[in-house]
């Protein structure tokens, strides 16, 4: 067969031809330890939520009549400097009207500012809306500086509680249609891929918002998915061949998963990095969302071919796999049956 | 004579294929009706990166004997319209506002600018009578004398059982004494809305009374199970003690994404499927075409399903949902390409490589599927947000990805295999040394 791949999927090959039982220890304990320290790093610092799920200051800015795309921009920029002028600023502007005819502006404060009292909102509104009627028009009127809170922590506790009922249905249908081994690995693996990604949201201060959450959720999904294969490669060989060690039945299902995936997964990461590069210039949200899923399907494939089957090769030991030698017993009964029969269809044949 | 047959289905696939796509996005009155229709593909609901939100600020206040403070009424009030919001929209948002305030913002799913008061949380108070001056009026029974109110269905019937107190006894009975002809059931504190009216007499007040329960059931009123919970929902939320009025209009938000969100998200997924397609062409020649045509089912069946359940509402998350399934697709339909490449290399034919790995890509792929499965319904039930729009989104289109791998496809490589049934170079698959072909 001509050696047709690509220098990537080389590099994929020559990477997966690893020692998993004794390095087992290094390629779980190293992420393991990035966790705890975006843990720690995060919970200084903060993961950078964006501003619909913090809480903040807004208010909105009517203008009395409907307000244009190129106005919009102006208005958004009188509306910056007015203020700077009370030391804020503003981070998100969004059209605000009834009934489609937008007139108004919902003006985001920088989160980072808190603890304003009443008589201080009062005044920066006021202080606002003389700006602005003096820079734009009369008719400009700003509502109350109100304080808007969100219950991220609802969201979080749902999204945990998804996870758990997640991992132990995966875990229940992987002893069944496995064993108890490949069980363990499916379920550390699957609350390793969304906290990984939850460490690159907070090691590389990716915007934190909704779609941070589906992109974990999906992280488990494909990882799952991906590892899924990997055991029914492992069952296989096991069926075919049962010298090989714990290593070898890894380092042959991990070729034969990089052979079927490595070129979509390059082709659909060079795609996704072309894309978000357009979209820095066309719609910001949507390319830091892109950078996250190309971060996530690094993160799919390591916790699949390297932690989950890491963890495996440790614990799997094949002397005590019952399944296994049922199964074993079972086909090898079944090959001396379809023996039996070809020879006494041979004798007949000789007979006749 | 097979030849001939699998390019006459090809045929009459892609015309099909292309009637689906070009009703996606073609808009049109239906003849002898009001109605329009707009296209699968302007018929998927968006969520309010997509298509925008409506947003409303309430105040609210308490009843009088409430326990806790106007903090503690707000986070009451707060939690049971997510409770009712939670039913019908996968992504909304509400917010406190201020001490005092609650902001809800929905997903703009139709062309109404309002926002239902469906799950507004209110004022419950039954009377006997129109109360016309709200100060004077002393109301005896309220929803603090409620105990629960849940939905009820029996023998086909659905309706609504509100349970009460001692209390609540008492008050009705008292105006039983008064020989009314019917039960208003007041939504507000002013006494303006009317949730319901009964139609009662002395007897029959006196024996809901006595019960200490009240069985509301008419086919009218609730003519299906999402009114009677609705209307349960409505009462059941009287027993906070808290009410919500508007204040203010009800405004609009315009799609987070920008205003042209469905057209751009629409060109980013068809940059991603132009770039799968690409990637067949290149990988398998000739034998992409059959995979292609299977994938294409897969985006005609999934544009039909999508806008059918209000359920889907597409949103960022949302793309990210759809892409993922699609990728999955996408790689379930390659498993079987590549296991037919490895036998046909190991040495057997052509028809046969395909026919073996069939089998072996079927089974590997029902694992997959399954585990998506599990995933995305544990997920339906239990997470909201954009976790439930993913959820929901993979759940769903899994049927279509399930049908378009493991048995159109199939059927796509059949038809194409009665047409090159042994050259393998047309397809870029590499000979074995037992194959003959050439």
């Amino acid at each position: 067969m001509k050696n047709k791949n690509c220098c990537v999927k080389e590099a994929l090959f020559k990477a997966s031809d690893i020692n998993y039982k004794n390095l087992a220890k290094y390629l779980i304990l190293i992420p393991v330890l990035l966790i705890a320290f975006a843990i720690m790093f995060t919970s200084i610092f903060g993961i950078n939520r964006q501003a619909d799920i913090r809480d903040r200051y807004e208010f909105v800015v009517d203008f009395g009549t409907q307000i244009s795309t190129e106005e919009q921009g102006n208005y958004e920029e009188k509306i910056s400097e007015a203020l700077e002028r009370q030391e804020l600023t503003a981070v998100k502007f969004v059209k605000y009207g009834q009934s489609e005819i937008y007139s108004g502006l919902k003006v985001t404060i920088d989160p980072s500012v808190s603890d304003l009292t009443v008589e201080q909102l009062e005044d920066i509104k006021n202080a606002i809306e003389t700006d602005l009627q003096a820079s734009i028009a009369n008719t400009v009127e700003v509502s109350d500086i109100n304080l808007v809170q969100t219950d991220l922590e609802g969201n979080v506790i749902y999204a945990l509680i998804a996870l758990a009922i997640i991992l132990v249905a995966i875990f229940v249908y992987v002893w069944i249609r496995f064993n108890l081994s490949f069980a363990f690995a499916s379920g550390i693996m699957g609350l390793f891929a969304p906290a990984m990604t939850f460490v690159i949201f907070g090691l590389f201060r990716l915007p934190f918002d909704g779609v941070s959450f589906a992109v974990m959720l999906i992280a488990s999904i494909l990882s799952e998915m991906i590892f899924m294969h990997i055991a029914d490669n492992i069952r296989n060989q096991e069926l075919d061949n049962q010298s090989l060690t714990n290593n070898e039945y890894i380092k042959n299902a991990n070729h034969s998963i990089i052979n079927v995936i490595a070129n979509p997964l390059i082709g659909l990461t060079a795609f996704l990095l072309l894309l978000t590069i357009i979209m820095l210039f066309v719609n910001i949200g949507i390319a830091f969302t892109l950078i996250s899923v190309i971060f996530m399907i690094f993160v799919v494939v390591y916790s699949s071919m390297v932690v989950a089957t890491s963890f495996w090769a440790n614990i799997y030991n094949k002397d005590k796999d019952q399944r296994l030698k049922s199964r074993l017993d079972r086909l090898s009964k079944e090959k001396v049956k379809k023996q039996k029969k070809s020879d006494k269809e041979d004798q007949d044949k000789v007979m006749v | 004579m097979k030849k001939k047959r699998a390019t006459r289905n090809f045929i009459i696939l892609g015309i099909l294929l292309l009637f689906c796509f070009i009703f996606s996005f073609v808009s049109f009155r239906i003849p002898t009706t009001v109605d329009n229709f707009v296209g699968f593909y302007n018929g998927i609901y968006g969520g309010i990166d997509v298509s925008g939100g409506v947003t409303a600020t309430y105040v609210v206040e308490h009843y009088d004997d409430f326990e806790g403070d106007t903090s503690v009424a707000v986070d009451k009030a707060m939690d049971r319209v997510e409770g009712m919001l939670r039913r019908e929209y996968n992504e909304y948002f509400v917010e406190k506002v201020g001490e005092d305030k609650i902001r809800v913002t929905i997903p703009k799913l139709t062309d109404s600018t309002t926002i239902t008061s469906n799950y507004l949380v209110n004022y419950i108070t039954f009377a006997t009578e129109e109360i016309k001056d709200a100060e004077a009026y002393k109301p005896t029974f309220t929803g603090a004398n409620i105990t629960s109110a849940s939905y009820f269905s029996a023998n086909g019937t659905f309706g609504t059982l509100i349970k009460f107190d001692d209390e609540g006894k008492e008050a009705l009975k008292a105006m039983a004494e008064k020989s009314p002809s019917t039960l208003y059931i007041y939504q507000d504190k002013d006494y303006t809305s009317v949730l319901l009216r009964i139609s009662v007499d002395k007897d029959s007040l006196t024996q809901i009374a006595d019960s200490n329960q009240l069985f509301i059931s008419d086919k009218s009123l609730f003519p299906g199970r999402d009114e009677a919970e609705i209307f349960a929902d409505k009462v059941a939320s009287g027993m906070i003690g808290v009410d919500m009025e508007l204040d203010g209009e009800v405004s609009m938000i315009p799609p987070a994404l920008g205003e042209n969100a469905g057209l751009s998200i629409g060109l980013i997924l068809l940059a991603c499927l132009l770039a799968s397609f690409a990637f067949l062409v290149i990988k398998y020649r000739e034998l992409a075409f059959a995979t292609i045509m299977s994938l294409l089912t897969f985006v005609a069946m999934s544009l039909i399903i999508m806008p059918i359940f209000t359920a889907i509402q597409v949103s960022l998350a949302g793309v990210v949902g759809i892409i993922a399934i699609y990728l999955i697709t996408f790689i379930a339909h390659i498993i079987y390409l590549e296991k037919a490449r490895k036998d046909f290399a190991k040495g057997k034919k052509l028809l046969a490589s395909f026919k073996s790995s069939y089998v072996k890509s079927v089974l590997a792929n029902v694992d997959m599927y399954v585990v998506i499965l599990l995933t995305a319904i544990a997920s339906l039930f239990v997470a909201i947000g954009a976790i439930k729009t993913v959820a929901i989104i993979v759940a769903i289109l899994t049927i279509p990805s399930m049908l378009s791998s493991m048995l159109i496809h199939r059927g796509m490589v059949k038809w194409y295999l009665d047409i090159n049934p042994t050259k393998y170079k047309r397809i870029n698959f590499e000979k074995g040394e037992a194959s003959d072909e050439e």
